[in-house]
């Protein structure tokens, strides 16, 4: 109807629309004479409806927008269909305009008409434009597409597109040019997203992916809206480059492997404290790392004190963390979670935030507890090596002394006769010589380390006989309790030394519990492997037998327990006992090449402890056959 | 052989006493010497002595007198363990070893069980 509808009823028709609405005639040259217009038009072109009606565009408009016009109409008859397009137009400042031209067809089918709606989009067009400027200003690049398979692929708008895609400023950026900028790989991944959010009736699609540019790959994140509004569809988004922000991240995350990894490599602990000085979780690694943490949150460091032992630079560590200073090596005893304790070296550094304000320490922590054993162990070695130096060498020279003392007193004492009163004086001078030369002798078994040889003999059996002998000979009653395994094995010892060792450990041990206690007497067959602990007490690999010795007394302190085994070391008072037992039993133990070693605390008793190595039965026949030719 | 005088005097002692005629010598060269001049029953040598000591001795008297009994005796030295010594000694053909301080009696078996 409105193709053929006279011009007063089509200005009838448009009046009635609330937009500026035109009808244009297509005229057979190809040229468009206005048929009708509508009040609101005027407002928009600035010329009357009567300047217009009737008069072809070029005649009735300026010669740009005629121009302009002219060419959309022509267009939108060659499509034959609906036609939009974004048009301007200046009057009194510039106005921007959505036009939307719908042609009119006749039955035959041929476009006759085109009515017009230009809509004033200027307000919408310039916050638009302001948002874009803002985006680009952003380094942003904003972008608008038609999609569908109706549509070209048109590019509605975009800002910044080009140069992020790594595109110059002329090249086309419809659809096609910009999936096609893409890479196989990105492309391959979006398609389908896109595809998915269409089908579903629009939805976000984002994407990060990277970019082949000139200047360089680039990394992009792109995220888009697609629209679907009955049979258009658009996406709509914006790009950012975020090809700094990525190579940032695999920095963080390449520095963050190189640091688990050290991490997993040190044997030392992380640890870390808050403001008030209390354990908080240490960030960045944790146990499932394989990295060991300080399980301590919300203890403070004089909470994982253990206030039996010496707290040794406990003070230091307090004095250093009050002053906010950083501190090195510090050592202190700490109370492991299951109780027992570990010797800990900790440095730490205090950490301010930028305002300077206090937030804690951060710091690491090694357990130096093998090492100080390892030390104690060593020293001690030492000092019972430098002791069998000098014992050795005094216990020469008193023996070329003693000799003279005790011959001549003996001869003095014959040749005065037995009504001299000199007799008893001579008869004590040769008795102390002699009680000194025992000293001695004692002494020097101390110092013994030789490896005689010795026919093996079958240990059990000794030591059998050894406890029998002692527990019958020695004064005091107690209960003593056998453990003895009836081990075959023999050792290279004598059976005089096993004697003297067992006596020693059995009159230790009873005067410990001093009438009343219980003995515990052991046998029984080890595996020393050969580590690092087993070479500190100088023990060779192999089969032993550890004979033990307990006692249910009083105990030693950790004081006592160090200088146990030193030649003339007594806790018994004066007069009782030379303080020697025990030093004889750690040279008789080391001259078989084992050892002795003793656990014990105040009030919980004492166990000792004699590695014997054992004679391995192949090697015994082997040892036969040297002894005959070393001779 | 002893390089220590007083120990000297009373082995002589104990030796005159039983009869026996005794050569002192300060150390083991003198006892070489000594050797080298006259024969002897017996001799008894400290392991420790200075220049040539008893070890040495032993050695080298084999030379001079080739079945000479030997006493070592001993009194433990600060370089090197007693029974080491001890088991070297009888290894290179001392009868017996004797540690010092020992009894006139002592001594005096053992000199029967060397010559007898």
């Amino acid at each position: 109807m409105l193709t053929t509808l006279a011009p007063d009823g089509l200005r009838t028709l448009i009046d009635a629309i609330g937009a500026p609405v035109f009808v244009v005639a297509v005229e057979d040259e190809g040229a468009f004479r206005f048929v009708a217009v509508n009040g609101r038009l005027e407002t928009l072109v600035g010329v009357t409806d009567a300047a217009l009606r009737g008069h072809r565009i070029e005649d009735a408009l300026p010669a740009d927008v005629a121009e302009r016009l002219g060419r959309r109409l022509a267009d939108c008859v060659a499509a034959g269909h609906a036609y939009e397009y974004d048009g301007y137009i200046e009057n009194d400042g510039v106005r921007w305009l959505k036009v939307s031209l719908t042609p009119l067809l006749d039955d035959a089918g041929r476009v006759v008409r085109i009515m017009g709606v230009p809509l004033d989009v200027t307000d919408t067009r310039m916050a638009e434009d302001r948002l874009l400027r803002a985006a680009e200003a952003g380094g942003v690049a904003v972008w608008e597409w038609t999609l569908g398979p109706d549509a070209d692929g048109g590019l509605l708008k975009q800002v910044n597109l080009a140069p992020l895609l790594g595109l110059s400023e002329d090249a086309g950026t419809d659809a096609a040019a910009w999936l096609g900028a893409m890479t196989d790989e990105a492309r391959a991944r979006l398609t389908p997203m896109i595809e998915a959010a269409i089908a579903a009736g629009g939805g976000i699609v984002t994407m990060d992916y990277a970019q082949p540019t000139p200047a360089g790959p680039r990394h992009l994140l792109g995220r888009g809206r697609v629209c679907v509004d009955g049979g258009s569809v658009r996406i709509v988004g914006s790009t950012v480059d975020v090809t700094e922000r990525q190579a940032l991240t695999r920095a963080l995350t390449a520095e963050r492997t190189i640091f688990r990894e050290l991490a997993q490599l040190s044997s030392d602990w992380f640890w870390m404290t808050d403001e008030n000085d209390r354990f908080v979780p240490f960030p960045a690694v944790g146990e499932g790392d394989g990295v060991t943490v300080l399980q301590a949150e919300g203890l403070s460091r004089r909470d994982l004190l253990d206030p039996r032992l010496p707290a040794e630079d406990m003070a230091e560590i307090e004095a250093a963390v009050a002053a906010r200073r950083p501190f090195r090596d510090l050592v202190y005893p700490q109370r492991r979670a299951d109780g027992t304790t570990s010797t800990v070296s900790i440095s730490g550094n205090p950490r301010f935030d930028e305002a300077g304000r206090y937030l804690g320490y951060i710091g690491v922590c090694t357990d130096i507890t093998a090492r100080r054993n390892w030390m104690k162990l060593q020293y001690g070695r030492q000092k019972m090596e430098a002791l069998g130096q000098m014992a050795g060498g005094l216990a020469h020279e008193l023996n070329n002394l003693l000799h003279p003392m005790i011959a001549f007193a003996t001869r003095a004492r014959r040749m005065v006769g037995d009504e001299s009163p000199a007799a008893p004086l001579l008869e004590d001078i040769a008795t102390s010589g002699r009680a000194a030369r025992d000293i001695v002798r004692g002494v020097l078994t101390f110092s013994r380390h030789d490896r005689a040889e010795q026919r093996p003999i079958v240990l059990a059996d000794a030591i059998c006989r050894a406890v029998d002998f002692a527990v019958g000979v020695l004064p005091r009653e107690a209960r003593v309790v056998r453990s003895i395994e009836p081990l075959p094995d023999t050792a290279a010892v004598r059976a005089a030394d096993v004697a003297q060792v067992v006596m020693n450990l059995v009159s230790n041990a009873l005067d410990a519990t001093g009438g009343g206690g219980t003995l515990t007497v052991g046998l029984r067959r080890v595996q020393v492997p050969g580590d690092a602990a087993a070479e500190a007490r100088g023990l060779a690999r192999g089969a032993y037998a550890v004979l033990r010795i307990a006692d249910d007394g009083c105990g030693m302190d950790a004081a006592v327990l160090g200088s146990i085994f030193d030649p003339f070391f007594t806790t018994k008072p004066v007069g009782e006992g030379t303080g020697l037992g025990l030093s004889v039993v750690y040279g008789i133990a080391r001259g078989w090449g084992g050892d002795v070693a003793v656990t014990s605390a105040p009030g919980e008793g004492a166990a000792f402890e004699v590695f014997v190595p054992l004679v391995a039965e192949a090697a015994s026949s082997q040892q036969r056959q040297t002894r005959d030719i070393a001779v | 052989m002893e390089d220590q005088p007083l120990v000297r005097k009373a082995v002589r002692g104990a030796l005159e006493d039983a009869g026996f005629g005794v050569v002192e010598a300060g150390d083991g060269e003198e006892g070489l010497s000594a050797a080298r001049r006259d024969s002897f029953d017996l001799a008894i040598v400290d392991i420790w002595m200075p220049r040539v000591d008893g070890i040495e001795f032993l050695k080298q008297v084999r030379a001079i007198h080739a079945d000479l009994p030997v006493i070592v005796i001993s009194g433990g030295g600060p370089d090197a363990p007693l029974e080491v010594k001890a088991h070297l000694a009888q290894a290179h053909g001392a009868h017996e070893v004797l540690f010092k301080p020992f009894e006139d009696d002592e001594l005096m078996a053992a000199v029967d069980r060397a010559l007898g």
